[in-house]
């Protein structure tokens, strides 16, 4: 290519090159807003899953508790309280010793 | 044009941007999250979870009527109460229903009614609803602190609210580049209490079954680590739903461990044989004349608590276990008002402990000169009035080798969003007995549960017990002297005596049938040490014949102790064996295993359902594998 060609060619290829600046500015800037909201929509999926898991814990704590485990034990299966004498802790030297 | 955009966009100008930020700015307003409170191995006791709170705006709605009746219909609540909130047009803004669930939110937000709207709001949760309700409190509406550690750490727990200033787009909806921020709701520290949960639900059950037995009018309770004065277990009988907090009766949310302040009778002689023995005014095995039970000081009489011990002598020790009252005076006396005053009050009974909880009572000890007749009625626990913590905490500093500690609750507090965690550590206030007389004392405290003392009834098999027992006169609230049958039936103690892991204090008030510690307080002493011990996997180290039993391999009997020979197959199968499979046809699992319950029998199941078929069949014998495979069928 010929100087003289280039040198026609150099406005058009400034407007080439500005116009493809401020196209892909615009992109960026368009793009960081869609991820933005995606980002967004995500953050409140995270904390809806967060309270879910505190609500989770919260049935778990009820679930454990020891009054309800022990109506369960007593009454749904045939479980009774440890009566005296009934632990018995092997010491290792062929001796038991009732607790 | 060109010129005008340029300065509009380049050039500064203040009031464009203030009507620039007001047009494209949002103010997001994120309030924290109360922290959580956990017991000592993170099991929750109080947490904060998110609800949704309905308001409307009345002037946008545009059917007032009917959508009064639809949330009407939907609360179950009057409809002219809504009505009248929501028909006025003038207002912007009315609290329907706080607090709702996830579920309820859902559903309202399908009706898709213009003028209602949602608020997340935080509600705290006690999940185990009574448990410990006494010393966690409870919050109020706008989840302030009101009582209890809610009130005590309102400020660690609550945290601080978050402002967050970002930019919005036309639609109002904010532009964040950082998502998160409005993920991470700001929290409060979580606290993790030195409460063991389980510990407090055998001490609150075995509270309320004594009031219930002795039909007394309330009891307590508190557990101490001896080593760090670390409370373990704190509770109250009445109790209360802690999820219903200020709407529970007030009697019923006190904390009688540390705020009443009463008269505990003979458990305070421990104090007065120990301020004897560092102040060498008696050794265990000096004798005091008891004076057949009847001691004169002046015109008044100083008796034993208990007719039949009309004893001539006793030695300090025996004083201690049959618990004279007359013993106990004539110490005393011999210490002097003001060498027993300096005792007391160095095991801490004339000031607060220091707990981290508000409201704890001080304890009543007038300053000496006493006359001697005070400072006989003060020996035994009378004329001095104590809280439920101040005691338990002082047989603690006897327990440990002699130094009190300051007992706390907060175990740590862990700061999520700064990552810092605070560790309470032991605080020793004074030594107030050396280890040889503390060593001592325990001796002395360990003859007061052994057969024949007052404390018999907390002895616990395998494990040896020291402990005080303790009855005293319920103090007339109207006016002078005391109730007649009223009295406070106390017992506190450590266990294992030779190693102590806890200290515990039980107090029944005003028990109706029978009223002596012996019978009313010590056995739920021993009931509660007895489950700690299980607990803790505890090895027991106490050995008599009663709670030794010899393995039928053995062909040597051991020669230094006595034993009791039971086979300890007997132990497998306490039923009589099985020879012939039962019918279990028809049966559910449960059933069966409560048929076959204490049985040798190695059980196999297939299936689901009731019992169909069994291998060997019913009537038959059972193999020497004793093998029995069951099918079940639904």
């Amino acid at each position: 290519m010929s100087k003289k060609q280039v040198k026609t060619l150099k406005p058009f290829l400034s407007i080439v090159i500005l116009m493809s600046f401020l196209f892909v500015f615009a992109f960026i800037k368009m793009e960081n807003r869609r991820m933005g909201y995606s980002f967004l929509k995500l953050a409140k999926k995270e904390k809806q899953l967060r309270n879910l898991k505190r609500d989770k814990r919260v049935k778990l704590a009820q679930m454990m508790d020891p009054d309800r485990v022990r109506v369960l034990a007593t009454r749904r299966l045939p479980m009774k309280k440890a009566s005296d004498g009934q632990i018995i802790q092997m010491t290792g030297d062929g001796i038991a010793v009732i607790q | 044009m060109l010129v005008r955009g340029a300065y509009l966009q380049l050039l500064p100008n203040p009031k464009l941007e203030k009507i620039k930020t007001r047009q494209f700015s949002k103010i997001v307003q994120l309030s924290s999250r109360r922290g959580d409170i956990l017991d000592r191995s993170g099991q929750e006791m109080a947490i904060s979870v998110t609800t949704y709170s309905l308001f409307a705006d009345p002037k946008i709605i545009k059917d007032p009527y009917s959508t009064a009746k639809r949330l009407s219909r939907f609360f179950d609540i009057p409809f002219k109460s809504i009505y009248s909130k929501i028909k006025n047009k003038k207002r912007r803004f009315v609290w329907i229903q706080r607090r709702l669930d996830e579920k309820t939110y859902k559903k309202i937000q399908k009706w898709d009614i213009r003028g209602l709207a949602f608020k997340e709001e935080f509600s705290r949760v006690y999940p185990h609803t009574q448990l410990a309700a006494h010393t966690l409190g409870f919050v109020g509406n706008e989840q302030q602190g009101l009582s209890g550690l809610e009130r005590e750490y309102q400020s660690v727990l609550s945290g601080d609210g978050k402002r967050i200033h970002v930019q919005r787009d036309a639609r109002g909806r904010p532009l964040v580049e950082d998502g998160h921020i409005f993920a991470q709701t700001p929290e409060g520290s979580d606290i993790y209490l030195t409460i063991d949960k389980e510990l407090q639900f055998w001490v609150e059950k075995e509270l309320r079954q004594a009031v219930e037995k002795h039909q007394a009018k309330a009891a307590w309770a508190v557990v101490l680590n001896p080593e760090n004065s670390e409370i373990l277990s704190m509770a109250s009988y009445p109790v209360f739903d802690a999820n219903k907090g200020a709407r529970s009766k007030g009697s019923k949310m006190r904390n009688k461990v540390i705020h009443d302040v009463y008269e505990v009778g003979s458990v305070m002689k421990a104090f007065t044989i120990a301020g004897a023995l560092k102040h060498n005014v008696v050794e265990p095995n000096t004798k005091i004349n008891t004076e057949n039970g009847v001691f004169r000081i002046g015109k008044r009489k100083i008796t034993e608590a208990d007719s039949k011990h009309n004893f001539k002598e006793l030695t300090v020790s025996e004083v201690l276990s049959y618990s004279s009252n007359v013993g106990t005076s004539k110490i005393a006396l011999l210490m002097t008002d003001s060498v027993l005053y300096q005792t007391l009050q160095e095991f801490g009974f004339t000031e607060k402990t220091g707990v981290d909880l508000s409201g704890e009572g001080k304890g009543l000890l007038s300053k000496p000169p006493w006359r001697d007749h005070l400072t006989a009625n003060i020996s035994f626990g009378q004329g001095v009035a104590v809280t439920a913590l101040q005691l338990a905490n002082a047989y603690a500093a006897i327990a440990n080798g002699g130094v009190l500690h300051q007992p706390y609750l907060i175990k740590e507090i862990r700061d999520i969003d700064k990552g810092e965690v605070i560790r309470t550590e032991k605080k020793a206030i004074r030594r107030v007995l050396s280890e040889g007389n503390a060593k001592l004392m325990k001796m002395m405290l360990s003859q007061v549960v052994a057969e024949g003392g007052s404390g018999y009834t907390a002895r616990i098999d395998g494990f040896p017990v020291a402990g005080k027992t303790g009855t005293a006169q319920r103090v007339n609230p109207d006016g002078r002297g005391y109730l007649k049958g009223a009295y406070i039936s106390n017992f506190v103690g450590f266990v294992p005596a030779n190693d102590p892991q806890y200290v515990i204090y039980v107090a029944i008030d005003t028990p109706k049938n029978g009223y002596y510690a012996t019978t009313v307080a010590a056995p739920v002493f021993r009931n509660i040490a007895h489950f700690a011990l299980r607990k803790q996997g505890a090895t027991p180290v106490y050995m008599s014949d009663g709670n030794i039993i010899k393995s039928s391999r053995e062909t040597a009997e051991p020669k230094d102790i006595a034993v009791k020979k039971v086979n300890l197959n007997t132990w497998k199968a306490v039923a009589e064996p099985l020879q012939k499979v039962p019918s279990l046809k028809g049966l559910t699992l449960s059933e069966v295993l409560r048929t076959l319950h204490g049985q040798d029998v190695d059980l196999h199941i297939q299936g689901r359902g009731k019992v169909a078929k069994s291998q060997p069949g019913a009537g038959e014998l059972l193999g020497k594998n004793r093998k029995l495979k069951l099918r079940l069928s639904e």
